[in-house]
């Protein structure tokens, strides 16, 4: 009886819709306007599970879940396949930083001179004064230069990220590895043989590209491996600006001295 | 005075609903073989009916057991679903089988959690759990529902149900809900139930097989 019912809805909306087939190039002529939306809101049907499941789960949510909100989690990575190749442009970077300041201070130094030497009249004067022109034009050139090489690297490459290398252990008994923790994050950078040697001739080693927050960072690091077990984690506190590259760079021969910290230096892009 | 008069040899009408067909040219009158194919039809009926509900027992197994197809169910569904909870859905048995197990899977990609039940092998209920479970991912190593009720039994269950005609009414895996000293540590938690006394909590540690706290309530 019941499987009749659907079955005559059937055929009785049969008609309609070869109607509604029939009519359709009429209605593309209709206006879009003349369209009449309406909204039906309906319940949604919950389906009972066929078998119950997960019941004590169920019964003592309230209990299970004020125990594991008194968890906090620590993620930590593991970098297995040791340190990365280093993009020769962030070293780079830190080169056209020192030739700026160089520059700066030159351009510096010869307005003071030139402010000085206005006062002279004498013709052998201005042609030192020209001499001088000469070699602000020749500066302003190469810090164009610059500014093109910086425009060029930094299309498409807006992000927040940090880069830290690490270089200076020269000698014997090499970290087998370094953690960097943050929070309740830590990375573990495993440094394969090829890594330490490059190390040990006085390389540099890129051991961390992730992106991170734009704020200040409190970094601890810790080699990991031997004696190093043993030495405390250094802590190093940096700012990394919105939409920049940071990088740092952990000089690492410190970590033989008694000094508890490193000596580091930070660059941006 | 009334008489009743009892005849031989004439089944009584069989209210099938169908419409009079006369004592005569009833089906059943006709043909003596229909009464025991509708009785086996019934019995048939019956049978099939007790089935689908679920009273047919399934061979028990363990929690372990239970695992691979739960997993395959879960990662058809999100790829990075991990394992954060899991419960007997049926009675645990004494050996720490049970019929039908239920498995908690949390997708970080979906930030959902959905629910996995086992029984024989194959998935029989799937479905998303209703409210938040912020539960960290069971570590990948953990002993089996069998050596963690043998556990517990031999710590304090056997003896709770003894004294107290309890029973075993609950196993579950979590991780960190119920060690107090070593919130990182996968756990066990299997809770004695008693009409007379307080239920009985023994949580035993599930990577090494110990038991590592107790409690009533």
């Amino acid at each position: 009886m019941r499987a009749t019912v659907p079955f005559i809805l059937l055929l009785a909306s049969a008609p309609v819709a070869r109607a509604a087939e029939t009519t359709t190039p009429a209605s593309t002529s209709v206006p879009a306007d003349s369209i009449i939306e309406t909204l039906k809101v309906q319940r949604e049907e919950i389906k009972a599970p066929k078998h119950e499941s997960l019941r004590f789960l169920k019964d003592h949510r309230v209990f299970v879940r004020s125990q594991l909100d008194r968890l906090r989690t620590q993620v930590t990575r593991e970098h297995t396949n040791g340190v990365q190749i280093l993009d020769a442009r962030y070293l780079k970077l830190q080169e056209l930083s020192a030739a700026i300041a160089a520059a700066q201070d030159t351009i510096g130094g010869e307005q003071a001179r030139a402010a000085q030497q206005s006062l002279l009249s004498s013709v052998t004067e201005l042609g030192k004064l020209e001499a001088s022109l000469d070699l602000m034009d020749s500066l302003l050139v190469d810090e164009r230069a610059r500014l093109l090489w910086l425009e060029k690297d930094f299309v498409g490459h807006q992000e927040t990220a940090l880069v830290i290398v690490i270089r200076g252990l020269t000698g014997q008994g090499l970290p087998t590895g370094i953690a960097i923790a943050e929070d309740n994050e830590v990375t573990h950078v495993t440094l394969s043989d090829a890594d330490r040697a490059s190390l040990a001739r006085g390389g540099i080693a890129q051991i961390f590209h992730e992106f991170v927050e734009p704020r200040t960072h409190a970094l601890q690091v810790k080699l990991e491996g031997g004696a190093w077990d043993t030495r405390p984690a250094s802590v190093v506190t940096l700012d990394a600006p919105r939409d920049r590259l940071t990088f740092l760079e952990l000089d690492l021969s410190s970590a033989l001295t008694a000094l508890s910290s490193f000596n580091t230096r930070v660059w941006y892009r | 005075m009334s008489t009743f008069t009892h005849v031989q040899g004439l089944a009584p009408d069989i209210p099938l609903g169908l419409p009079s067909v006369g004592r005569n040219r009833s089906l059943v009158r006709r043909h003596p073989h229909v009464r025991s194919w509708l009785v086996a039809a019934a019995i048939c009926f019956t049978w099939c009916g007790a089935t689908r509900a679920g009273d047919n027992p399934s061979p028990p197994f363990s929690a372990r057991a239970g695992l691979d197809a739960a997993v395959n169910a879960a990662h058809a569904w999100a790829t990075d679903a991990q394992l954060v909870y899991l419960e007997n859905d049926e009675v645990v048995g004494p050996d720490g089988n049970a019929g039908r197990w239920g498995y908690l899977f949390y997708s970080e990609n979906r930030g959902r959690a959905r629910g996995y039940s086992i029984r024989d092998g194959k998935l029989d209920e799937a479905s998303d759990l209703d409210f938040e479970l912020d539960a960290p991912p069971v570590s990948t190593t953990w002993i089996d529902s069998n050596a963690a009720l043998a556990a517990a039994e031999k710590k304090a269950g056997a003896e709770y149900c003894l004294a107290n005609n309890g029973r075993l009414a609950t196993m579950l895996l979590i991780r960190g809900a119920f060690h107090e000293r070593t919130p990182d540590a996968t756990t066990w938690a299997v809770v004695y139930t008693s009409p007379t006394a307080p239920a009985l909590f023994v949580v035993v540690d599930a990577a090494k097989g110990e038991v590592v706290r107790m409690w009533r309530g």
